[in-house]
């Protein structure tokens, strides 16, 4: 199971921080990705980060490039 | 009694700095998205009488202000930078960054940026020749503006000043630190005063701090 950790990205727009579509910043054990959307179908609880908030859960995450959605379940991908 | 003088050395400390940069090569494009943002909001929202001024929502992700954008957090970075602090691990990002048209009698009062914000900046759009406005800025030492004695000549800018005004051009951009309280006075035309106000922050730069961690995945 990973830990995730959902933030707003405000340098939306700049150069290598995505388009200004890509409102959210996923950190998945560390790793960072940008994407338009999310959705959590697991608990949430809210974590600090030095000056920055987190959405935090624990799950596995799916991407649905397409649509440029990280998709977080409890259970792992099939 | 000794009529020497003595030697004495000077040194200024603690300095407040305002930066004028030329932007004309930006006023058009500038203008022409800040008059359809402005367009925009006087439909959504009617002027105030007491504060006769329009603002606009954020513009800073608009494409068609691009280099305008970069060129100003460029900016902010390279003053963060010369002003001595250690930015090699900092990004400078947009705030916010918004147009405002000042009617007639229209002013701003005193005040200052927090919510993170490093330096802020007025990008002058239109300022008719009969305008009154002028940017002040404040001394942002409050124990200095506390016991200020009474300056000899208030038309002169020394030591002792407790405010400096600008007269605004169109093109030109002033930058200071986000702590230096500012305002606009009146303006007295029958024209409006237009600029864009910025707020620029910082933020780490992660993938900077650490060599072996990628840059975000783009999805």
């Amino acid at each position: 199971m990973n830990k995730y950790l959902i933030r707003y990205n405000k340098s939306r727009g700049q150069a290598g921080r995505g388009t200004v579509d890509h409102a959210w910043r996923v950190f998945e054990n560390g790793k960072e990705y940008l994407f338009k959307n999310f959705k959590v179908n697991v608990p949430t609880y809210s974590e600090r980060s030095g000056e920055d908030w987190n959405v935090a859960c624990h799950g596995y995450m799916t991407i649905d490039r397409e649509t440029s959605t990280a998709i977080i379940n409890w259970d792992p991908p099939a | 009694m000794s009529d020497i003088t003595p030697a004495v050395s000077e040194g200024y400390y603690f300095a407040t700095t305002v930066y004028k940069v030329d932007a004309k090569a930006h006023l058009e494009t500038a203008r022409t998205v800040a008059t359809e943002y402005l367009e925009k909001a006087g439909k959504q929202q009617q002027i105030n009488d007491l504060y006769p001024v329009q603002m606009t929502e954020n513009m800073f992700n608009d494409p068609r202000l691009q280099d305008l954008s970069s060129m100003i957090v460029q900016m902010a970075w390279n003053i963060l930078d010369a002003q001595g602090y250690q930015m090699d691990n900092l990004n400078t990002l947009f705030l916010s960054m918004w147009a405002q048209e000042h009617y007639k009698y229209s002013l701003m009062e005193q005040h200052a940026h927090g919510e993170g914000a490093q330096i802020v900046g007025f990008f002058f759009l239109d300022v008719p020749e009969d305008a009154t406005t002028r940017m002040a800025i404040y001394d942002p030492r409050p124990a200095k503006v506390q016991i200020n004695l009474p300056e000899k000549n208030l038309a002169d800018i020394t030591y002792g000043s407790n405010v400096v005004t600008f007269t605004p051009e169109p093109g030109t951009i002033f930058f200071t630190n986000a702590w230096v309280p500012h305002s606009f006075t009146r303006n007295g035309s029958n024209k409006p005063v237009r600029f864009i106000h910025f707020n620029i922050g910082v933020e780490r730069a992660q993938a900077a701090q650490c060599p072996n961690i990628e840059g975000p995945e783009i999805i």
